[in-house]
């Protein structure tokens, strides 16, 4: 039977179980790799993660292999597997940091798995303590999680539901500049992301850390995750200024990546958003540097740790010199929710959708005195089409929203004021670590349990970029309601018969 | 002369019209303020001059200018311009008084809060710098009444007012009226603008009398009476006491207070309707509903918090109903009579006050005298981003934006995202300029968002038994002036005022 026989929501059943036996699977290989990466020291929890992941992988390969792939697959299909993906890996991490022993209660095993595969540096785990095995397989979550920004981002979000409408072939062909089609992009983004991974993780290794440091290092800084391994890597100079360097990278969209690597540099001097983010890392990195009234080489080094942590949402801990001024805490605010640039593995509102808001204003300040006019909104003198500023719109409203409810619920937990905001941010654009306004790096295991679980949903919508998880909720509420109307008309059947 | 500077002649003469109008009134309400400032034992000289220089130039500007019709820049540089004078002029009673002259603060200081005072008035904002240093009840009668009418003044709409008087507006008044009402549109009561602007007065007007009745019925003084009445109706929050509604500290007022401000914070076009059909036609409006159930809604998930923190129910729910529908409406009343004491929103535990801070961005209904975003513009935003989603699922679907059973038009949807953008990009750069400015960021973010909604009281150290002179510098002052100017007017107009002087001054440049 075909994919035009089955209902609507097979398609979308089948997309939803996709994705959980993906998460079942990636979660699966990530743990068996790094049970077998235990070997190589005294491996205390080798076994633990070799049974788990052999378990995991086995019912993720079963899942898979009854599931009947429908032939197309629709958006709300895609981003269902994508939000079922996220639940799946997210439980599975958090069941198998129960079982190593990382941690013995449940909210805080799956705190650590979201704060991990969101990308989220707001550990509250002592690394000192962990295992080397253990580091790796929460620095490998990092890295598929920023992997799924990506594909999500670059390949997906851009090209899905703007198929019919002809003024949208801008967008459309902008992202597919990644590939002819979807899968060709997520390939190109893998020939990017790995390759860059490898060159970090050599780049480190050049400075003296250890090969095993050096990777995590890279795989969490390719990423944008914020995890540090053990000791305290970033206190060394040419340390930092590879972490620039690769923050700054992770921070930029992979199109623009793309077209480096395929030496089409002429089309990227007329990139705005490029500008904007560069001017943004260059200015608030040296606006810190000289108003902190510390003029040290090492101060203009910290400072850009500072600001490219922010602007890419990484979140290595980094601190300045000089004097902290409380402006800094609110530019360091804002520069977290605005992120990187879109198609990058950066997480907040992102620069892209900033400039279309920006350029909304000032089209609406034009229509208030030409209330008639027709005025095209136009990024590198590109005219985007409604579609895309209407997209930008509901990003603006959605970000404020969650941060909003995430406030609320995290100050009701226990959270005071600019903290419950604070944090409520930093989960949305999933970035760390969260400075008080003194600019002090603020430790999250020193909150509530409440508190930490009322950010877990901000995470996992600010990773998700938020669509996914509330088209997959319109979905699912959809079929609920198809359901229903089902069996209430069974029902009146029923009830005409026995009359 | 050519028919371009004849027609740029005139819209300047229109706007100083407008403007010279406006300030008759004002000039009218100092001179009356003075009388009473006068019977009650206090010196008439600093309002009878101020009422005199403001006739003077009120004068000068509707006898030396004609009305005609506007262009749509002409339109915002009228509004902005009789806003910003009557402002300034709306100063000079405070510094004629030496109102702001304590603890020898300098000349400049002073003129900044008689500034600021003015701005908080005529914007209908309650945030003031009077306090403990400068008590409110050691000032007389007649400046105090002033204060009061000002915001008065302020809620309905100070062009409104103008547009009452001045047929010879004709269509121009519609413009005006619109760039000036709260809301992305305005209601159309009448065939004629000027019969829609005097029922809009006369609505206010009645609304005014009953809350001020109603006070005096639950025990007010009949002086503190009307003086609160005046700032209810028009959800300003300006009092007559350093403790505002705490001084009383009783149920009743509270009670008559509530209902006077959510009816200041809903559509006057409802009432209108209302008052026509002889029934109670709110409920029918899907943005009532929704302001309504907001408030409720806040309104008892503060009361569970308070009580699981310690408070008595009675209580709790007391407060909390009292300052969700305070900072919900933009009026800005307090009910707390002493730092820590239960109305103290600033001492409770942080999930109120976000709460609470919400209600300070949302505001209340269009149409209304309050400020805010408005519900209108959320409900608008929630339907389109349903829309959005809806659109992921099924790209070649048509789905259409509703409030209620309403289809909003593509353009007011967008018109809408516009403003929300703009409002989010002020209070970003607001709060930037504040903390440079040495103020922490709680208190600076609070304080943009309550300047720019027009709410009055802010969080941190500018809650709601602070004064505005403790919590922020003087240039952080003036900065949250400006912003409550632009709020009021609802962002463009302030922003686009000087569109058409700078085309005059190319215009005459060209030539």
């Amino acid at each position: 039977m075909g994919y035009k026989k089955l209902p609507d929501w097979a398609s979308w059943t089948s997309g939803l179980f996709l994705g959980i036996s993906s998460g079942l699977q990636v979660v699966s290989f990530v743990s068996i790799v790094s049970g077998l990466i235990g070997l190589t020291g005294t491996g205390s929890q080798t076994p633990e993660l070799l049974v788990a992941g052999t378990c995991l992988g086995i019912l993720g390969t079963y899942l898979f292999s009854i599931i009947r792939p429908p032939e197309q697959l629709r958006a709300s299909d895609i981003f269902a597997g994508f939000f079922s993906f996220a639940i799946s890996a997210t439980l599975c991490s958090t069941l198998i940091f129960l079982i190593a022993g990382v941690t013995n209660q449940f909210d805080t095993a799956l705190y650590e798995a979201s704060v991990a595969l969101t990308t989220t540096a707001l550990s509250t785990l002592d690394i000192s303590r962990l295992a080397p095995e253990i580091e790796f397989f929460r620095g490998i979550l990092q890295w598929i999680g920023g992997l799924v920004v990506l594909i999500l981002g670059a390949a997906i979000i851009p090209v899905v539901g703007t198929r019919s409408n002809p003024s949208a072939h801008i967008e459309r062909n902008e992202a597919l500049s990644l590939g002819a089609t979807r899968r060709t992009a997520v390939y190109s983004i893998l020939v990017i992301y790995v390759p860059l991974s490898i060159i970090l993780w050599f780049a480190y290794s050049l400075t003296g850390l250890g090969i095993f440091d050096g990777l995590l290092l890279a795989v969490s800084t390719v990423s944008t995750g914020g995890f540090l391994p053990q000791g305290n890597p970033l206190a060394n100079g040419a340390v930092q200024w590879i972490a620039i360097a690769g923050m700054c990278i992770s921070g930029t969209s992979f199109v623009v990546l793309w077209r480096l690597a395929r030496n089409k540099v002429g089309e990227l001097k007329s990139s705005l958003e490029l500008r904007i983010y560069f001017l943004v890392l260059i200015s608030l990195g040296l606006v810190l540097f000289l108003a902190s009234g510390n003029y040290s080489l090492i101060n203009l080094r910290s400072s850009f740790m500072v600001i490219s942590s922010a602007v890419s949402t990484t979140g290595f801990p980094a601190v300045i010199q000089g004097e902290w001024l409380p402006v800094f805490t609110v530019l360091i605010l804002l520069i977290t929710a605005i992120g990187g640039m879109a198609g990058s593995a950066s997480g907040g509102f992102n620069i892209r959708s900033l400039i279309i808001l920006l350029r909304l204003s000032m089209r609406e300040l034009v229509r208030q005195l030409h209330p008639r006019s027709v005025v095209r909104i136009r990024i590198d003198d590109k005219p985007l089409s409604e579609s895309t500023v209407e997209h930008a719109v509901v990003l603006q409203f959605l970000f404020i929203s969650v941060v909003v409810i995430t406030a609320v619920s995290s100050s009701i937990a226990g959270l005071d004021l600019f903290s419950a905001i604070n944090a409520s941010i930093h989960s949305t654009a999933t970035a760390g670590p969260i400075r008080s306004i003194e600019g002090d790096l603020v430790d999250p295991s020193l909150w509530t349990r409440p508190i930490r679980v009322t950010l877990i949903p901000a995470m996992i919508l600010g990773w998700l970029t938020i669509f996914p998880v509330l088209i997959a909720a319109g979905e699912f509420t959809s079929f609920l309601k198809g359901r229903l109307k089902s069996f209430r008309r069974q029902v009146l059947k029923v009830k005409e018969r026995q009359r | 002369m050519s028919f371009e500077r004849k027609k740029l002649q005139k819209s300047t003469s229109t706007t100083f019209h407008v403007t010279g109008t406006a300030l008759l009134f004002v000039s009218a309400a100092m001179f009356g303020c003075a009388i009473i400032e006068g019977t009650t034992g206090g010196s008439i000289f600093p309002l009878l001059l101020a009422s005199l220089i403001s006739l003077f130039f009120g004068g000068v500007g509707r006898l030396g200018t004609k009305p005609g019709l506007l262009g749509q820049a002409d339109i915002f540089s009228a509004v902005g311009g009789a806003w910003l004078f009557v402002s300034l002029f709306g100063a000079l009673p405070y510094l004629f008084a030496g109102t702001f002259n304590y603890g020898g603060s300098g000349l400049l200081i002073q003129f900044a809060d008689s500034l600021f005072e003015s701005i908080s008035g005529y914007s209908c904002t309650g945030s003031t710098v009077f306090g403990s240093h400068n008590p409110i009840e050691s000032h007389g009668s007649g400046i105090l009444l002033y204060r009061q009418l000002t915001q008065w003044a302020g809620g309905m709409g100070i062009v409104v007012l103008v547009v009452t008087v001045l047929p010879s507006l004709r269509a121009s008044g519609l413009g005006l009226m619109s760039a000036e009402a709260p809301g992305p549109q305005s209601d159309r009561l009448a065939s004629r603008v000027v019969d829609t602007a005097r029922e809009f007065w006369k609505i206010y007007f009645v609304l005014t009398l009953f809350i001020g009745v109603a006070l005096f019925a639950a025990g007010m003084g009949g002086y503190d009476a009307l003086a609160h009445a005046l700032t209810t109706a028009s959800t300003g929050g300006f009092s007559t006491r350093d403790s505002s509604i705490g001084f009383w500290d009783s149920s009743a007022i509270e009670m008559v207070l509530i209902f006077g401000m959510i009816l200041g914070g809903s559509s006057f076009a409802l009432h209108w309707r209302s008052t026509k059909e002889h029934r109670v036609t709110h409920f029918r409006d899907p943005e009532f509903r929704s302001y309504f159930g907001l408030m409720s809604i806040s309104t008892f998930a503060i009361t569970w918090i308070l009580t699981s923190n310690g408070f008595e129910v009675s209580e709790a729910l007391r407060s909390a109903a009292f300052n969700v529908v305070t900072l919900g409406t933009s009026t800005g009343f307090s009910n707390a009579n002493g730092v820590g004491s239960n109305g103290d929103f600033a001492s409770w535990v942080s999930g109120p006050q976000i709460i609470l801070f919400i209600l300070l961005v949302f505001g209340g209904c269009t149409g209304s005298t309050s400020g805010g975003v408005k519900i209108f513009r959320l409900q608008v935003g929630a339907s389109h981003t349903l829309r959005s989603i809806r659109r992921f699922r099924r790209p070649r679907g048509v789905f259409p934006v509703f409030q209620g059973t309403k289809v909003i038009p593509d353009t007011l949807v967008q018109r809408i995202a516009g403003f929300i953008a703009v409002y989010a990009v002020l209070a970003v750069i607001g709060t930037i300029t504040l903390t440079a400015l040495d103020t922490d960021i709680v208190t600076a973010l609070s304080g943009v968002v309550s300047a720019l909604g027009n709410m009055g009281p802010a969080l941190g150290e500018a809650g709601p038994t602070s004064s505005f002179a403790d919590a922020y510098s003087a240039p952080s002052r003036m900065v949250l002036a400006f912003l409550m100017l632009v709020g009021r007017l609802e962002i463009f107009p302030m922003l686009l005022m000087v569109v058409a002087p700078y085309r005059s001054v190319k215009h005459r440049s060209n030539n």
